[in-house]
């Protein structure tokens, strides 16, 4: 029997769109169910630079959108401090930029009066000796260079933190769990969706009053589920992940083409990217290209020349839902986000849908959205996501507390405080038997411990070990997982009672997935990580092509 | 009249102790340790059948598993580009490898048996031995520590817990152990989790490197074979992880084997765990010194023809070039340094060897990224990259001849297999070590006819 649930709102997707709107609704009272088709975070939130910037590029058009950024860049600080680190960046200027040094720095000027709002210190102007003296990886050919403060974060956690939140007040949150038919009465109004669970393989109804779609650049193909036509101009997009910090600062690069990009610091590591190509290729597989990669280094190499030497680890890529329109790139479109009513738009009352959108001011879009849905619900309560902590953000952790007391190295400490916020103590609590075996390192390179893999697996409805990529960034370092996935495997094999040939098609979906994020970069050092790679898969695990997708 | 060995690992130290034994000075020159010291345990001859990337038993031969020999036989018949074929030839003359390969692993035994360290196997039978993460591996010769814990061998196996040790999870070791043996139609084994009575700063380390050195102590061996007092049994193996020490190992064993009237073996090695690998390397570094070879740390960053009877090698730091009378190349692939993926080319960075994949196409000269292929389960041309040889072993220029009549080519740096999926990565170092090594001996001591015709000495 196909089970079913009742609900007001139905969101569909699991990105920060989604989950900033599931969990907008459920704090004013709303019930909801989200489903994402994947993992959380796993679409495009995940491939964006984790950036949570205030917006410069808007002041020449549109200064009240670089207001209501750099606003909203202080409300996620507020509510979610253990995820958000800051990043000042260094802006050089070479003699050949098509702006000097005054003009940029008239620029600067006007974001100082903004930057307050997210927390950030005024720019800076930096002599070129001063520059290079602080970021000696700098060409030697700049002029003069400027700071300016701007924030990262963890972006898949974010989604995981607005998922969570969301439950704690009484949503459902279904992950691998896929669209497959969108439900509608004789009038034509949409009432729900069925759902096909892709692990279990078994399918639930949702009736709804609303459906909102938030599925990013999929947003066409599932309002095609609706017979409601839906345009994007979905631009690709992609990073280089380097395996340790290219630069203390983030640096900007100007592309051949002239666009802004940047090398910076982002977790563990450093970044570069990004590019930004229309695509029309299959979504769920993004392929990174050789042209592609040589366009991001051909760029960095004009402010950082020695940017080849370093390892690059791999790639990340994804698609923008940019809004449709004619224009060279998104920078030029006006508009970042519309919430569509296809009751208005179309002949699909009931369902919505977001198109655009970025990372950076989600709370104040999922805002947007989620007060015109109660709108049509009749529902008044105002939003309060500005205000309440996500979870883990309403205490801080005291790490070298917290490593003492539970004898973990204070990097382990550090990362559990940074991903779990005020969480991070309880959920090691939880996991410490007589034998301390949550303790115990399963990823060296982040490091991961035991009792985190199973915190996220009892506490946050972890389903699949490839997913731990983004949930604990486990296998993403130097080994791409050679020493870490069969033991993690292992631990979720226990928690999620799988058995030893499940583990074991985990593990080799891990090797193949870590395969593909490396193959176009390969080079370097890598190259013999990989080797490593290879023996302990085939080896020493005896993975065999036939369990591998 | 010196030979220079470039490379630390089993290829290099086997070339190396051959031209010792010989009674041609040798210098082997390393920047560090060699890829061997990351292996895991095994010394595999023939691993898995070529092309075939599972265990026999988990492919249509389910049930029906190869003895080794077997598997030998096909390498030299089904894979014309493996290095075996070049050493063996192709022919029907099996048993000739087969004493060769015998008579191989003797020696090496007898360089290693000094630091304790045993070598067990042959052709004629498997072992089944346990990894770290459980999965089972069928091996044909094994280091004696891992060699202990072979399951064919065992009427019943209890796995050692230490809770907090890396990459160690005895309880999801035995759920994948009784799986896989289920899986292979083995006869039941008992398996069970033990929790000896370790020293509280035993369960609390991290580090399997750091266990393995501190379990070095005699106290500490005297305190571990107490905790163990009592778990034995008729047949009953002590699966312990690869930690039973760096270099008193052997006395480690046998006192815990006294003490608990068990056997005692070590999982297979895993990353994090390196201790196995490392042992090996240790045992041939001591045997490389006890023979009077010359060991030179550092980097060699090109190899040169003087004449067409020596070689200069260039050194980073002081000094001049070194110059020797013939060159065994054992710098491994790319965890060796012998391979190069610089970021317009892979190469071979001494001499700018052409470099052949498993299909006998050329791979130097592009990048890896693009030879790099989509499914990671798919034939990698990158990594059955490698050099071709003649039948000596001397690697071929671009235009199909010896690049030198005196540069030899040993161990990983042979191209046209995969070691980490036909699993003959140690085997081929050991064998082609010493085939290189002889062959070097030959050149020097053969009389240089056509060049004393042409030198028109008096």
């Amino acid at each position: 029997m196909t089970r079913v649930l009742r609900t007001r709102v139905l969101v569909i997707g699991g990105g920060i769109n989604g989950t900033g709107i599931a969990r907008d609704l459920a704090l004013r009272g709303v019930p909801v169910v989200l489903a994402e088709r994947r993992e959380l975070g796993s679409g495009t939130s995940w491939a964006s630079s984790g950036m949570i910037h205030g917006g410069l590029r808007y002041l020449q058009k549109d200064p009240e959108v670089t207001q209501h950024s750099c606003a909203d860049s202080g409300a996620i600080q507020r509510i979610a401090p253990h995820l958000v680190f800051r990043i000042p960046f260094l802006m050089p200027v070479f003699p050949d930029d098509p702006l000097g040094p005054e003009l940029v720095e008239i620029g600067l000027e006007m974001y100082d009066r903004y930057v307050p709002l997210k927390n950030g210190r005024p720019h800076t102007r930096l002599t070129r000796a001063q520059a290079l003296a602080l970021e000696p990886a700098l060409s030697e050919r700049i002029e003069c260079a400027f700071t300016l403060d701007e924030w990262g974060v963890d972006a898949a956690r974010l989604c995981v933190a607005n998922a969570l939140d969301a439950a704690d007040r009484g949503a459902t949150v279904l992950t691998h769990t896929e669209v497959v038919e969108i439900l509608r009465d004789a009038s034509g109004r949409v009432t729900g969706a069925r759902l096909l669970d892709r692990i279990r393989g078994d399918e639930a109804i949702v009736e709804a009053e609303l459906v909102m779609n938030a599925t990013g650049p999929w947003a066409p193909q599932l309002a095609a589920l609706a017979r409601e036509e839906l345009r994007l101009r979905p631009g690709k997009g992609i990073h280089l992940v380097f395996e340790r910090r290219v630069s203390n600062l983030a640096i900007y690069a100007k592309g051949v083409d002239g666009r802004d990009m940047f090398t910076f610091p982002h977790e563990q590591n450093s970044m570069a990217g990004t590019t930004d190509d229309d695509y029309y290729g299959d979504l769920d597989r993004i392929d990174v290209t050789e042209d592609e990669v040589a366009y991001v280094l051909q760029a960095m190499q004009r402010s950082i020349p020695g940017i080849r030497e370093h390892r690059v680890l791999h790639a990340i890529q994804g698609v923008r839902p940019t809004l449709f329109g004619f224009g060279a790139y998104e920078d030029e479109l006006s508009r970042d986000y519309e919430v569509v009513d296809h009751g208005q738009s179309g002949s699909a009352p009931g369902l919505y849908s977001m198109t655009g959108g970025k990372l950076a001011s989600y709370r104040l879009m999922a805002e947007d959205a989620a007060d015109q849905l109660c709108a049509a619900l009749g529902v008044e309560a105002k939003c309060r996501t500005a205000e309440l902590p996500l979870p883990g953000g309403d205490a801080p952790a005291d790490l070298p507390a917290l490593a003492k007391r539970f004898g973990v190295g204070l990097a382990a400490a550090a990362r559990l405080g940074f991903r779990h916020g005020g969480r991070a103590r309880a959920l090691l609590e939880a996991a410490d038997d007589a034998h301390a075996r949550g303790r115990r390192t399963v990823c060296a390179c982040e490091p991961v411990l035991d009792a985190e893999l199973r915190h996220v697996a009892r506490a946050e409805g972890l389903r699949k070990l490839t997913d731990c990529t983004l949930r604990v960034r486990l296998g993403v370092g130097a080994c791409q997982g050679a020493g870490c996935a069969a033991s993690a495997a292992g631990v979720l094999a226990e928690e999620l009672g799988w058995d030893a040939p499940r583990a074991m098609r985990e593990v080799a979906e891990l090797a193949a997935h870590r395969w593909r994020a490396v193959a176009p970069v390969l080079g370097g050092a890598q190259v013999g990580a990989m080797e490593i790679h290879r023996h302990v898969n085939f080896g020493m695990l005896g993975l065999a092509e036939e369990i591998l997708p | 009249m010196t030979v220079a060995v470039i490379g630390a690992g089993l290829a290099g130290a086997a070339a190396a102790l051959t031209l010792a034994e010989a009674g041609v000075p040798v210098v082997q020159i390393a920047a560090g340790p060699g890829a061997t010291a990351l292996s895991a345990g095994t010394l595999d001859v023939a691993g898995a059948s070529p092309g075939i990337a599972t265990l026999p038993w988990r492919d249509p031969l389910r049930g029906n598993a190869l003895l080794p020999r077997e598997r030998l036989a096909l390498h030299r018949r089904g894979a014309p580009t493996h290095p075996y074929a070049q050493l063996f030839g192709g022919g029907d003359e099996i048993e000739r490898a087969e004493r060769e390969i015998e008579a191989s692993m003797l020696r090496l035994a007898g360089w290693l048996a000094p630091e304790g360290l045993a070598v067990a196997g042959s052709l004629a039978a498997n072992r089944l031995l346990p990894g770290v993460p459980g999965t089972l591996r069928v091996a044909d010769y094994a280091l004696g520590p891992a060699a202990g814990a072979d399951v064919l061998q065992a009427a019943e196996l209890a796995v050692v817990d230490l809770p907090a040790l890396e990459g160690w999870d005895a309880r999801a070791l035995a759920r994948t152990l009784a799986w896989e043996l289920d899986a292979l139609g083995v006869r039941k084994l008992p398996l069970s989790v033990v929790h000896p009575a370790l020293p509280e700063r035993w369960l609390r380390e991290r580090s399997p490197m750091r266990l393995a050195a501190a379990l070095d102590r005699s106290e500490a061996r005297a305190a571990l074979a107490e905790a163990v007092t009592g778990l034995g049994g008729e047949g009953r193996v002590l699966l312990f992880p690869p930690v039973l020490g760096l270099d008193a190992h052997a006395k480690l064993i046998a006192a815990l084997e006294g003490a608990s009237g068990a056997r005692v073996g070590e999982a297979l090695a895993f990353p994090p765990h390196a201790v196995s690998g490392y042992r090996l390397q240790r045992a041939l570094d001591a045997a490389v010194l006890r023979n009077g070879i010359e060991r030179v740390t550092g980097r060699v960053h090109g190899v040169a023809a003087t004449d067409r009877e020596r070689l200069s090698l260039a050194l980073d730091g002081a000094g001049g070039p070194v110059v020797a009378d013939a060159v065994v190349l054992a710098t491994g692939r790319f965890v060796g340094g012998g391979l190069e993926a610089g970021p317009d080319a892979v190469r071979e960075p001494l001499l700018g060897l052409p470099l052949y994949d498993g299909d006998g196409r050329r791979i130097d000269g592009i990048p890896a990224y693009r030879s790099a292929r989509k499914g990671y389960g798919n034939e990698q041309p990158l990594f059955s990259a490698g050099v071709r040889t003649d039948r000596r072993l001397r690697p071929l220029g671009a235009q199909g001849r010896p690049q030198h009549p005196r540069l030899f080519v040993a161990g990983d740096l042979l191209g046209g297999f995969d070691p980490a999926r036909e699993r003959t990565g140690l085997g081929v170092a050991l064998l082609s070590g010493l085939h290189a090594g002889r062959a070097a001996a030959e050149v020097l001591r053969a009389p240089p006819a056509s060049d004393v015709a042409s030198g028109g000495m008096p």
